[in-house]
């Protein structure tokens, strides 16, 4: 072991000293003797192989600290950034309970619970973010399922808040219409989501999404008088032309990458 | 804490083939002394300490299957026994023709046998650890570090580690032809209505597993090669020719059908560089179709030879099917996608496999060049069949692995005999010219 040993003294000399490096270094000198007994236990006889064997798997021990240390700060920023997160939820939820209360005996206009209600769709909100973020990185689909299911819930929330808020406090007859645009936003929301986390299929979400949204948008749009029956029906062609014009762009970009593959025949000969 | 390791995507396949073959993958090398016993186990342990997917436990998860690293003893990997002469093919055929289940502890075994002076080394791997492309090459580096260390006492820690990941196949490709290959969803399994099977009786309890050989001698390599490059055919073209040909007569298929053979192809013929992958399998199929018998064996060979240059136009050549298999492991836990992709994936009933040539400078030990040897593939379970080749100084052998009766171990050698007759036929005017030269 005393190459070894000298290797690590030797990676260690270049390193400043410090409490934590030297925390390192016992470590490290402890799992290669570790991994010494282990290897002759495998049935390595000899001594040299077994030595530089292990120099061979530790080959940047500078490195490998510095590794160390970057996982030791993430773990602490992660372990800060989750108790911030805990304790803002909690602040914020007690800052809503106290603004829920007040209202309530204050004001006291039967609309208090809407307060929780915006309360819960922040949180949400915000949750639904963080969770976006992480994962769409990841490429396992089941990730991605798990957030758009939770993407499509709190826009139905905002929605579901502007329904009570329109309903309840300016008391708008076609209020209940907010389900319908919260679907279209659903609806645009996971296109936004299919698109950054660059989904292979995405486009044939697009081309189903489009014409369902407009015919939901006909129905809102007829309801609440804003274009008649008869004339709105002429969304649906349109969303359908739409379809037809993101189709012939995929086949002409298509098109151009096989062209381009073509071209770039580097890899043809035989 | 246990040590996992990624199970990827040919690991999976191979493992879902465990229905069709026993997913071993045999080498035997004969050589002419007797081999350093300690040296060899401590260059195979490192290779193990290097690569321990061989000494790893597949774990059938059904969400998602992984590798459990374990412990081992190199003395549990290499069993070393003195045999006499007349043991040796038994000895040689037991050890071949075991099954290592990927659930043990350990994925390659190692048996020496010390005979009159003379060394057998057989060697079985799984082949979810790697294809014979690859333990080919893994058997050379052996080869030169055991002698780096032998005569040099060079440590054996040359052995290349790197990504298993089945997407190194695309890693030198340009960044167009890449886009495009990683968007092959097309399922190239094979689809032959007419089914062509290679005549072996019904599975009985009394099939057994054994490896059927058969020589070609190493006069007929270059009279095989030289036809070949006069009808602008392969030697793979020629093999396949005679395979047909050979089944045709042996099964007594209808002359006017079409039959499909799926060749095996390795993918690293695209990958400029394999030095910073790991040991895997990048392996696929190439259907090699011909639409019937041919009026003689000459006209079977064009119909090969046309058929295989069709697929060699193709760049992207045995790469289609591989981003549907990863869709199809990605979307859906393992347990369900091994459903799915069995519905989808027919595993040929006729496969070929040329591994090639077993270069006896580069597996020279201490200077001692192997004198004979082979490699094949897995022991197929009826009625699936896959003929192996490879050539040592010239000299071709022909090997099918079978789980089948003594019945069908007469049956193969009966398409042996067929092939060599077929060979004959093909090479008959280079074997003219040279009597008549003689």
């Amino acid at each position: 072991m005393k190459t070894v040993l000298s290797f690590i003294d030797e990676a260690f000399r270049q390193m400043p000293e410090t409490d934590r490096a030297y925390k390192f270094k016992m470590q490290l000198v402890s799992e290669v003797t570790e991994r010494a007994n282990e290897l002759t236990h495998r049935g390595i006889k000899d001594e040299k192989v077994i030595e530089d064997l292990i120099i061979s798997e530790h080959p940047d021990i500078k490195g490998e600290f510095e590794n160390v240390l970057r996982e030791e700060k993430h773990a602490k920023r992660r372990r800060r950034f989750v108790a911030l997160n805990t304790l803002g939820t909690i602040a914020f939820c007690l800052v809503s309970l106290i603004a829920f209360f007040i209202h309530l005996f204050k004001v006291d206009n039967g609309l208090s619970w809407i307060i929780l209600v915006a309360a819960a769709t922040v949180i949400s909100i915000y949750y639904t973010f963080l969770g976006c973020l992480r994962f769409i990185k990841k490429r396992e689909i089941i990730f991605h399922i798990t957030t758009r299911l939770h993407l499509a819930f709190s826009v139905m929330l905002v929605f579901a808040l502007a329904f009570f808020v329109m309903l309840f406090k300016f008391n708008i007859i076609h209020s209940w219409v907010m389900f319908l645009a919260g679907a279209i936003a659903v609806l645009a929301c996971d296109s936004l989501f299919a698109h950054f986390s660059h989904r292979r299929f995405a486009v044939f979400m697009y081309l189903a999404y489009i014409p369902l949204a407009a015919a939901v948008l006909y129905v809102i749009l007829a309801v609440t008088g804003a274009v008649s029956w008869q004339a709105g029906w002429l969304l649906i062609p349109l969303a359908l032309i739409a379809d037809a014009v993101i189709i012939a762009v995929r086949l002409m970009i298509g098109k151009k990458e096989n062209e381009e593959v073509e071209e770039d025949s580097v890899w043809n000969a035989d | 804490m246990e040590r996992r390791l990624k199970a990827e995507l040919w690991d999976k396949m191979h493992y879902l083939f465990r229905d069709y073959n026993d997913r071993m993958v045999h080498v035997e090398l004969h050589y002419d002394y007797e081999i350093n016993i300690d040296a060899f186990k401590t260059v195979l342990a490192c290779f193990f300490e290097k690569a321990p997917v061989f000494h790893s436990s597949f774990t059938d998860n059904h969400i998602s299957p992984y590798w459990v690293v374990k412990d081992y003893n190199i003395d549990d990997v290499v069993e070393v026994n003195d045999v006499d002469e007349e043991d040796l093919d038994h000895k040689i055929n037991a050890f071949l023709c075991q099954c290592l289940p990927p659930e043990g502890d350990l994925q390659m075994k190692v048996l020496i046998l010390r005979h009159s002076g003379k060394t057998t080394v057989c060697i079985i791997e799984n082949h979810m650890c790697m294809d014979g492309g690859d333990f080919k090459s893994f058997l050379k580096t052996f080869c030169k570090n055991y002698n780096d260390y032998v005569i040099n006492g060079v440590s054996p820690l040359d052995l290349r580690t790197g990504s298993r990941s089945y997407k190194s196949v695309y890693k030198d490709l340009s960044k167009t032809d890449s886009k495009a290959a990683q968007n092959l969803y097309k399922n190239l399994s094979v689809k032959d209505k007419y089914a062509h099977k290679f005549p072996f009786k019904e599975d009985s309890d009394e099939d057994y597993s054994f490896i059927a050989r058969r020589r070609i001698s190493a006069e007929k390599f270059p009279m095989i090669k030289a036809a070949g490059k006069k009808r602008g055919a392969t030697i793979n073209d020629m093999l396949t020719a005679a395979y047909f040909y050979s089944l045709y007569e042996l099964a007594d298929f209808n002359p006017f059908e079409p039959t499909t053979i799926s060749c095996a192809i390795d993918l690293r013929r695209h990958m400029k560089d394999v030095s910073d992958t790991g040991y895997t399998n990048q392996t696929s199929w190439m259907q090699c179709r011909v639409p019937e018998k041919g009026r003689d064996i000459f006209e079977t060979l064009q119909y090969v030879v046309r058929s295989s240059n069709m697929f060699k136009q193709d760049k992207f050549m045995g790469l289609y099917g591989l981003p549907l298999l990863s869709l199809g492991y990605r979307i859906m836990p393992h347990a369900a996608s091994e459903e799915i992709i069995k519905i989808g994936y027919s595993n040929p009933l006729l496969a070929m496999s040329n591994i090639g040539i077993l270069e006896v400078d580069k597996l020279a030990l201490e200077g001692h060049e192997p004198t004979d040897g082979f490699m094949s593939g897995a022991v197929k379970y009826k009625p699936f069949v896959l003929l192996s080749a490879t050539s040592m100084r010239n000299e071709m052998t022909l090997s099918m692995c079978v789980r089948g009766s003594d019945e069908d171990k007469l049956t193969v050698s009966r398409f042996f005999d067929l092939m060599e007759k077929n060979i004959d036929l093909l090479i008959a005017d280079e074997m003219n010219t040279e009597k008549s030269v003689s």
